[in-house]
């Protein structure tokens, strides 16, 4: 036991050392800060969205709904099962085998230590992501609904518990499959991505739907509660504490997730079989640098099903959301914009290319790309290659992959707008995303993290990656602000967006003229940061 | 060749990793540089190939400073570091592909180059494997290759034996000494002293950062084992 607990104490501390390389390190807590500012920045928002929609029900509690309260509880549920397939299709794409094994088993622990230790760690992980979620929901409806007890609140906590079991055995399942079928394909890691892109998209439409379903459940408070065989078992356990079904589920998920661990158990030590690919004839063919350059960083990018994990999202809800608008109509596509104020209402010919250009700004994969480099940096440095095709390369290859997403897309865009709007769909978003991929450059040339180990702790823990993921929406989000509140009283969308335009350029000049100036010394500095 | 003149090395703490080193690789040359764990052999060879900045001294490569004229000092040689940490997303083969783009090496000339020292290190078969699945010798011999095809007129060697099979130890010795013969000088530090005795004309001996000797290695080991001359030095000093 005291083993499983120092090695899950051990990854948690590898998590908080991967924001910096010490504590001395001014750099290490600006990353724990801002961890700490979006771990308390959900909570709030989740905690506030939470206290809505309980008052909403109580409202029409007050109004004479027999049980209106009890949708609160409803929507807390659904959201737990959201919640799950989420974490679960993230969990089920991280790559199943941890670079840290084979350290592992060469030390005094049992292949059960370090299997349950690493399982701890990542329920932990799950555990707080839920519990930051949806434990504020359940204090807020113990605190505002009459008469509720706070047995509620404990009730809620304990299918938190729950939860992360779920996730974890089921990824380990899915990890596992995907896996076994990998390694009999040719080009392993190429699969390993399309495997990602598809969860990614079944996770999208797997949750469109269910709130599409869920929207179109119609009768009294108790029909709609009776229409989900699981949601019906779990509100009759949290509101009423009753057992029955609750219990035999329960104790399913914790027999699954001991197979899950067991399975795991066995696998550990064992080498995986690969398709050998050494038969095959050798191709030579000489280009320009550049473009070798950027074949190579796209092949990175699609062989760590992590980079494209963590990044390629925005881009995927960018396309969805594009197909949505054109099947659905505007109205049903974007009907969450129906909560923001009216002055985005009067002017909603601007909203949806505000929305894409914020989805395709947000799709930053420069932001750990000089990071990635790691270990390897000496090939580029060492030979006769300029630093600026170097950065050109990294933005070049961002902007192939939401070129390619605004191309796509561009069909079922031309379904729903005018033909004279039309340029702006094809060229404001595109002109953000040279900004945003740009500064995300600048940012990871600024705060490099070239040790690691696992591309997972440049991608997803670095300061980098998190600055590029928010700094680039701010300036994209900035004009907008500006035409929502003063702006659209002067000049029509047109001008707007060539004022747009004009800006993102600037803005990516800037930076351009800075890599220009100080790019070699950066680089040189990141390589031996 | 090479000419390195009271080139000094300051880490961020302060510490002085190489103090006045001044040596001199001519053409022709094969330059073993010798020192401990932690003597400042890395940082020298780092900062030659222009991976490290450095602002006292200076180092000439083909009679251009790689502070001034970085570029092309980097087209005329090869480096081979000590961990060949390699492109683990790319091919054997797409490596030396992009190698040989990036010094616009022709088709043909990178075919004929390539397969010849694949075949002497045994590599050919796995070049379309990826470099994820390689062995260290593998990426060791992988980025031997890379360093050879361009045909540079200096090679920076930092350790070049560690992790390589006996005939593919053979193989590089006698590439080196070919390398030698037609007129290209190859600097590089190694622990294996039989070796460096055997192979080379010259050395140079590094202890804390500092040189503590240099010159042709018959007259630094006169009639003694290197391996006696560098204890008694090194132990001495």
């Amino acid at each position: 036991m005291n083993n499983i607990l120092l090695l899950t104490k051990n990854y948690f501390k590898s998590f908080v050392g991967s924001l910096g390389k010490n504590s001395k390190n001014p750099k290490f807590y600006v990353g724990l800060l801002i961890c700490g500012a979006l771990s308390i920045f959900i909570t709030l928002t989740f905690t506030i969205n939470s206290i809505t929609t309980t008052q909403l029900f109580l409202e029409m509690a007050k109004e004479g709904v027999e049980n209106a309260e009890m949708m609160a509880m409803y929507t807390n549920c659904t959201m737990a099962i959201i919640m799950l397939l989420f974490v679960t299709i993230m969990r089920s794409v991280i790559p199943s085998k941890s670079t840290d094994t084979d350290a592992l088993l060469s030390l005094p622990f049992t292949k059960l230590e370090i299997t349950v230790s690493k399982s701890l760690y990542n329920y932990l992980v799950d555990l707080v992501l839920f519990a930051s979620i949806l434990l504020p929901s359940f204090i807020v409806y113990c605190v505002l609904v009459t008469d509720a007890s706070f047995m509620i609140a404990v009730r809620g906590t304990i299918l938190l518990l729950l939860l992360p079991l779920v996730s974890n055995a089921i990824a380990t399942f899915i990890g596992l499959l995907t896996n076994k079928i990998a390694s009999k394909i040719k080009h392993y890691s190429i699969f390993q991505t399309i495997i990602t892109i598809i969860l990614i998209g079944f996770y999208l439409i797997a949750n469109y739907s269910i709130q599409g379903y869920l929207n179109k459940i119609t009768g009294t408070v108790d029909e709609i509660i009776n229409k989900i065989f699981i949601i019906k078992v779990l509100l009759e356990f949290i509101l009423l504490g009753k057992l029955g079904w609750f219990l035999i589920i329960a104790l399913a998920i914790v027999l699954i997730y001991t197979l899950s661990l067991l399975v795991l158990r066995n696998r550990l030590g064992k080498l995986e079989k690969r398709r050998s690919l050494n038969k095959q004839n050798l191709y030579f063919k000489q280009q320009n640098i550049l473009k070798t350059l950027i074949q190579k960083e796209l092949r990175q990018y699609f062989n760590i099903p992590m980079y494209i994990l963590n990044t390629i999202l925005p881009g995927v809800i960018y396309f969805g959301l594009c197909v949505a608008i054109c099947v659905l109509g505007e109205d049903r596509a974007l009907m969450f914009l129906n909560a923001l104020p009216n002055v985005f209402k009067t002017n909603s010919d601007v909203l949806p290319i505000m929305l894409l250009s914020i989805l395709l700004g947000s799709f930053v994969i420069t932001g750990s790309a000089i990071s990635l480099e790691g270990k390897t940096f000496w090939i580029t440095i060492s030979n006769p290659i300029k630093p600026i095709v170097i950065f050109a390369s990294k933005i070049i290859t961002n902007l192939i992959l939401t070129g390619t997403i605004v191309v796509i897309s561009f069909p079922f865009v031309l379904t729903f707008v005018d033909i004279e709007y039309a340029w702006i769909y094809l060229i404001v978003p595109f002109v953000g995303s040279v900004m945003s991929s740009t500064l995300g450059l600048f940012l990871n040339l600024n705060f490099p993290k070239m040790e690691w180990d696992k591309e997972e702790i440049v991608i997803k823990q670095s300061l980098s990656s998190m600055l590029a993921l928010f700094l680039p929406i701010i300036f994209i989000i900035f004009p907008y602000m500006l035409y929502f509140s003063q702006l659209h009283k002067y000049y029509n969308i047109h001008t707007f967006m060539i004022f747009n335009i004009l800006y993102l350029l600037v803005i990516t000049l800037i930076i351009i003229l800075w890599f220009v100036k100080k790019g070699r010394i950066a680089l040189i500095k990141a390589l031996n940061s | 060749m090479l000419k390195i003149n009271n080139f000094s090395f300051l880490y961020p703490n302060g510490k002085k990793a190489v103090s006045n080193l001044t040596l001199n690789v001519e053409k022709g040359d094969l330059y073993a540089f010798i020192g401990h764990n932690g003597a400042g052999k890395t940082t020298t060879i780092k900062s030659i190939v222009g991976i490290l900045d450095f602002t006292d001294g200076e180092i000439l490569i083909d009679g251009m400073s790689i502070k001034e004229k970085a570029l092309e000092c980097k087209k005329v040689i090869s480096y081979l570091p000590d961990n060949p940490d390699l492109y683990n997303s790319l091919t054997g083969i797409q490596y030396l592909n992009f190698i040989s783009d990036v010094f616009k090496i022709s088709k043909n000339d990178r075919k004929e180059l390539i397969e010849y020292y694949a075949n002497e290190f045994g590599l050919l078969d796995s070049l379309n494997m990826m470099i994820s699945s390689y062995s260290h010798g593998m990426k060791q011999k992988l980025a031997l290759i890379a360093a050879f095809i361009h045909k540079p007129k200096l090679l920076i060697m930092d350790e070049p034996f560690v992790g390589l099979d006996p005939k593919a130890t053979f193989i590089v010795k006698k590439m080196m000494k070919e390398f030698c013969e037609r007129g290209g000088a190859i600097f590089f530090s190694t622990h294996i002293l039989e070796v460096a005795q055997k192979l080379c004309n010259k050395i140079a001996i590094i202890k804390e950062g500092k040189l503590i000797i240099e010159g042709k290695m018959e007259e630094v080991t006169k009639e003694l084992s290197l391996e006696d001359v560098f204890m008694e030095l090194t132990e001495h000093e």
